[in-house]
């Protein structure tokens, strides 16, 4: 009788052992996914802030300087490359301009002069990325004369 | 991560504070050489400026003599370079405490 609730005592612990074991490891598969999670989306957001921050670079050089907005972007981003009026930029990790084609940024400027307006697309995109990080459009009203 | 609440922060203060200025935005030294940002509205004029490794802001009435001892804190940095590339072209070069290098282009008097 004695030995009987012993072994009953040993199975009961040890069930309680297994149960404990169990939660810890359901709570640490949660919490290793939960740490992924926040890394990939810090990545995310400063690699948004790398095209964020050139796009915006970019755009106020075209509005400082709409009629002549290749060669200011030329000046001012000088590892571009042009294509008619397509320019692409290679950002570094930093998201300052560089010639490496390896780099882990691409910014790519489409210009669309007309004789009152200058109309620039702007797209910043990631290596290994299929959709763009970030787009923006500017637009800007030739005082005179046109392009 | 720290870089988006020091320098970045900076630079979006700065841009937005040439954004919303009516007046003209000019580059001029100060009396000890170094390159402040003048943001002029009517007999106002803000100066932003670089002393003593730290960025301040001064608003000052336009007749009263500037002083840079007296400016508001508003970060502190190892350098601040604003230069205006061309007439209508400002570009904002900000180094913080933590030797992060921020760097920002700026349309200022829009034509």
């Amino acid at each position: 009788m004695k030995r009987q609730s012993y072994t009953s005592r040993q199975s009961l612990f040890l069930m309680e052992l297994i149960l404990a074991i169990f939660f810890f490891v359901v709570a640490s598969a949660i919490c290793v996914q939960i740490f992924a999670k926040a890394h990939l989306m810090s990545r995310h957001t400063h690699a948004t802030q790398i095209a964020v921050e050139q796009a915006s670079n970019a755009a106020e050089i075209i509005r400082s300087n709409p009629t002549h907005a290749q060669e200011a972007l030329v000046k001012y981003l000088p590892t571009a490359t042009t294509t008619d009026n397509t320019l692409t930029v290679h950002l570094g990790d930093d998201g300052a301009p560089v010639e490496d084609e390896g780099a882990p940024y691409t910014m790519v400027l489409t210009l669309s002069p007309s004789k009152t307006t200058m109309t620039a697309d702007i797209t910043v995109t990631q290596k290994d990325g299929a959709t763009p990080l970030y787009t923006l459009q500017v637009k800007k009203h030739l005082a005179q004369g046109g392009v | 991560m720290t870089t988006n609440y020091t320098s970045r922060t900076a630079v979006t203060y700065l841009t937005q504070k040439i954004r919303q200025n009516p007046g003209e935005v000019k580059v001029a030294p100060l009396p000890d050489g170094t390159p402040a940002l003048i943001l002029a509205d009517g007999d106002t004029i803000t100066t932003i400026y670089a002393h003593q490794d730290t960025l301040k802001e001064q608003n000052t009435p336009a007749t009263q003599t500037f002083n840079p001892e007296t400016g508001t804190d508003l970060l502190t940095i190892t350098a601040f370079t604003p230069e205006l590339k061309e007439e209508h072209l400002l570009k904002l070069t900000l180094r913080d405490g933590e030797g992060q290098t921020q760097c920002a282009y700026v349309e200022v008097n829009p034509q």
